[in-house]
């Protein structure tokens, strides 16, 4: 049924843009003079006040033209290893030997120094070199160009992170740099096996997308299967990797999430050790990690750093936190507008004393909670920090006190959204389905009570069985069962008996301890 | 789309018609809770009903100091139950809500007439809570404990159940919810007996809960009411059906004759049994009861092996007495099978029962008892010699 949906959503715009197709073709040649070179940056730069050229003549009598983009490129590395260089380059002994021929390999092998020199005859290519922030070296009379690598731009530096947040373990969250957030992955595992793929995607913003995988771990399919759906996403613009995660799930309608995010390496670390892939986005601190599983959501990084008892007990709660987030206001108007008779006599006339005089229908008083509850969230996530503590006072205020003495809301009734609001906090990943799924579920239980109830909970387990994400059932190891998965679901068996991965990732090694030896025998 | 998803589609459909419970969606403060209903004979035939209505808004009222009764009574008459429960909304503006009766009241005269009508109704109707107590009201109307007051529940028929579940303590009642009765009533081979309210003694016109008792039995035959177990024959019965779980029983110090011993009763259990000699069935009570010491009058030392053989004695012949008594009454008084024994002789010898099974009640009269009790007193308590003085 989706995917039906879901086609007659895109093969309209599909349609108008099979039509104009780019042209691709030959690459346009860097000019020979320098006065054309810099007169093509000029056109193609033209408005872009961070644009910088610099003509340069060398000790020997070479012209040479630096251009770099300002503000990628660090002025300090500019001057240092390549401006310095050049003007110095005359008075060593081998400057007799600079002729206009081969300047090129003479400046990349002998007078340039930086780590990283690459050599371009397109012209498109050394652009997009200089807005990596790469500082251009053309000669005069050369068709090549030389990129010498001084990339160096004001970011964000490794901070704790807002989301996964833990009491124990590592503090250190991804940043908005790309290659920042490679060499953090690479702290945790040093291995060659651990592989970044580079790509480009996005036409218009040019956005550096990396796959990564650990290669002797994971599954070859999966990653074939990101990097096609990767290749196929066509669009101008990435700017972050919600862009990539919409365009690569299994089921892009539906109200759960299959592609999983994390803000910390030591987390995206473990799910590759698990066999899954990771995607990072240049530009975002998200990184995405497929196939991402409904038992992701209760997992949560601290399990595997605290001892396993607490561990297990702590899922159990996040999974009841998830359960009484959907269902209980859904559960309390079904048994006080339908099932006065399932509730003991004593809590009975305790409801119905605090119900009494009420205007509003307990179905309208839950769904305006519920609301109200919804609003008093998004405002305090988006309001500034400094104004959110109003946002508290009100929200407490009315919600709480207010409301009550108004006699337009039970205090029951506050107290079953207090319990909803607070248990949806504990699930995060999951906190935009569950508000869907709850405003469903109080929809079905005022029309039809537990009945109602049962029927929503069918449907929505129905879908989620149904979902899979990079072909592993979303459900899993649940449904279908697979046995000795189960040692990370609802209970955290100990690290020594973990013995092997988890096997819904089909991975080519299964083991992660080499079988008894590193088995603690308790 | 209708080739895939017709079939699930039709399932859901179908589930959703054939499991529909109570589908009729009523707020609460649509709805009277009705906490208990006393059924009465009416003067000219049919049924005085009365219902003890909670009133919602008083419970946060009296919270704040309002003295406000909690409940109202309201009484209809009608030829039927239903009827007069129905008759009811000619009064009331909120529908009575029955799913949260506690108790249900008849009183004497339409017991003596058969309850079968009423608890036809309470058990046929889909809103009605069947694990409500039901007690027969002796000696006054079953519209006066409804409306008698209480003065320790905000409830007053709250009251009147907590005084029914002490049973555990105090075995002179019997605690049998609507469901069980509607049971006893249909089994073949069983008499009932229905725990009873009544005034305590030497109180006219009773007006609050305190000035009633919740003690005694009242004996059906079939669905009529046809006599009464005082409160202290009551626990011989209750011995006898395996209902005792604890109580006070008195015996003589056998070191000070003349002062009593009060052994707290435990474990109290009982088999009933019929032997057959001869085609002919003996009744057979197999009685074990534990006991604790629990308060000595009159000096001694009761732990002694001799005393304690001695008390277990008396304890036992206590118990016997007690059985023994009820067993009498039921055969020569009421000449009624209120043990179940007919159930018993229907499970074991089928052929027999069917022979007797119509006359019953009165072979029952006749047949030889044996009633055996194995006494064992456990603990004397925290002292062993009462206290001694200087």
């Amino acid at each position: 049924m989706f995917r039906k949906i879901y086609r007659k959503i895109i093969c309209r715009d599909l349609k108008s843009q099979t039509d104009e197709k780019t042209t691709g073709g030959t690459k346009e040649p860097i000019p020979d003079s320098l006065g054309q070179v810099k007169q093509r940056l000029a056109e193609v730069f033209s408005c872009c006040a961070d644009f910088a050229t610099r003509e340069v003549e060398s000790g020997c009598g070479a012209v040479l033209l630096v251009a770099y983009i300002k503000g990628l490129a660090q002025n300090d590395a500019i001057d240092r290893s390549v401006i310095k260089p050049l003007l110095s380059a005359g008075k060593s002994g081998s400057a007799e030997r600079i002729n206009r021929a081969d300047a090129i390999e003479m400046l990349r092998d002998h007078v340039l120094i930086s780590c990283e020199v690459e050599e371009y005859d397109a012209l498109s290519d050394i652009i997009n070199q200089m807005l990596l922030g790469k500082t251009a070296v053309f000669a005069d009379g050369s068709r090549r160009a030389l990129a010498a690598s001084t990339t160096g731009f004001e970011a964000r530096g490794v901070e704790q992170p807002d989301t996964n947040v833990v009491v124990r373990g590592p503090r250190e969250g991804f940043t908005e740099v790309l290659t920042t957030n490679l060499s953090l992955l690479r702290r945790k595992i040093r291995n060659p096996e651990l592989k970044f793929e580079m790509i480009k995607l996005g036409s218009r913003t040019n956005t550096a997308v990396c796959i990564s995988y650990i290669n002797n771990l994971v599954n070859g399919e999966t990653v074939q299967t990101v990097r096609d759906r990767l290749n196929k996403i066509n669009m101008d613009s990435i700017l972050e990797s919600g862009y990539i995660e919409e365009m690569i799930e299994d089921a892009p309608l539906s109200i759960f999430a299959t592609v999983g995010n994390a803000e910390k390496p030591d987390i995206v670390a473990a799910k590759l050790l698990e066999g899954r892939v990771a995607i990072l986005c240049d530009g975002t601190p998200f990184v995405l990690t497929v196939p991402y599983l409904f038992i992701e959501t209760i997992q949560v990084s601290e399990d595997y750093y605290s001892r396993p008892y607490y561990s297990s007990f702590v899922r159990l709660l996040r999974l009841v936190a998830l359960i009484i987030t959907t269902v209980v206001p859904a559960l309390y108007v079904a048994l006080i507008s339908f099932h006065q008779d399932m509730l003991p006599t004593e809590l009975m006339i305790r409801i119905g004393a605090s119900r009494e005089g009420l205007p509003f229908s307990a179905f309208v008083e839950s769904l305006m909670m519920v609301v109200i509850f919804e609003l008093l969230r998004e405002a305090g996530v988006r309001m500034p920090k400094s104004v959110g503590q109003a946002v508290n006072i009100v929200g407490a205020l009315v919600i709480g006190q207010a409301a009550v003495d108004a006699g337009l809301v039970s205090d029951i009734m506050v107290i079953i959204i207090a319990i909803t609001a607070i248990s949806s906090f504990i699930v995060n990943p999951m906190t935009g389905a569950t508000t869907l799924v709850r405003i469903a579920m109080l929809a079905a239980a005022s029309l039809l009570g537990l009945m109602g109830i049962g029927l929503a909970v069918t449907a929505i387990f129905t879908h989620m069985c149904s979902l899979s994400s990079f072909g592993v059932p979303y459900m899993s190891p649940v449904s279908p069962l697979t046995v000795s998965d189960l040692k990370d679901t609802i209970v955290r068996a100990p690290l020594w008996a973990m013995l092997k991965r988890p096997k819904v990732n089909r991975m080519q090694d299964e083991y992660r301890m080499q079988s008894d030896k590193g088995k603690r025998q308790p | 789309m209708i080739r895939k998803w017709g079939a699930p589609a039709a399932v859901i459909l179908i589930l959703a018609i054939l499991c529909q419970g109570c589908w009729d969606n009523r707020d609460i403060t649509e709805l009277n809770i009705v906490s208990a209903v006393g059924i009465d004979r009416a003067i000219g035939g049919g049924y005085d009903v009365s219902a003890q209505i909670i009133k919602n808004s008083v419970i946060d009222a009296r919270e704040q100091g309002s003295t406000e009764e909690v409940v109202w009574t309201l009484t209809k008459s009608g030829k039927t139950v239903f009827e007069t429960l129905r008759n009811m909304l000619s009064a009331v503006g909120k529908r009575p809500l029955y799913s949260h009766t506690e108790m249900l009241v008849i009183g004497e005269d339409a017991a003596r007439d058969g309850i079968k009508g009423i608890l036809d109704f309470f058990e046929r109707d889909h809103k009605t809570r069947r694990r409500a107590y039901v007690l027969i009201a002796r000696g006054i109307t079953a519209k006066q404990v409804i409306d008698a007051k209480s003065d320790s529940e905000s409830i007053p028929i709250i009251h009147v159940k907590t005084a029914l579940e002490t049973v555990e303590g105090l075995p002179q009642k019997r605690k049998l919810e609507i469901i069980e009765l509607v049971q006893e009533i249909g089994s073949a081979g069983r008499e009932v007996v229905v725990g009873v309210i009544q005034p305590a003694d030497g109180v006219g016109d009773p007006d609050h809960i305190r000035d009633l008792e919740v003690t005694g039995g009242a004996v059906f035959a079939g669905d009529k009411l046809i006599g009464w177990i005082e409160a202290l024959d009551m626990r011989g019965y209750l011995f006898a059906v395996n209902e005792v779980k604890s109580g006070i029983m008195n015996i003589d110090n056998p070191l000070s004759p003349g002062d009593l011993v009060s052994i707290e009763i435990k474990r109290a259990k009982c088999e009933m049994d019929a032997e057959f000699k001869d085609g002919q069935p003996v009744l057979i009570f197999d009685i074990r009861v534990e006991g604790n010491i629990g308060e000595q009058h009159g000096p001694g030392n009761l732990t002694s092996a001799e005393t304690i053989g001695l008390m277990e004695m008396e304890y036992q012949q206590a118990v016997l007495s007690e059985v023994a008594n009820i067993v009498s009454r039921a055969q020569n008084d009421f000449h009624l099978d209120i043990f179940g024994f007919g159930e018993l002789i229907h499970r074991k010898n089928l052929k027999y029962w069917n022979s007797v099974k119509d006359r019953w009640n009165s072979v029952f009269s006749g047949l030889p008892v044996c009633i055996s009790v194995k006494s064992v007193i456990k603990k004397p308590g925290l002292v062993r010699y009462p206290m001694e003085e200087k």
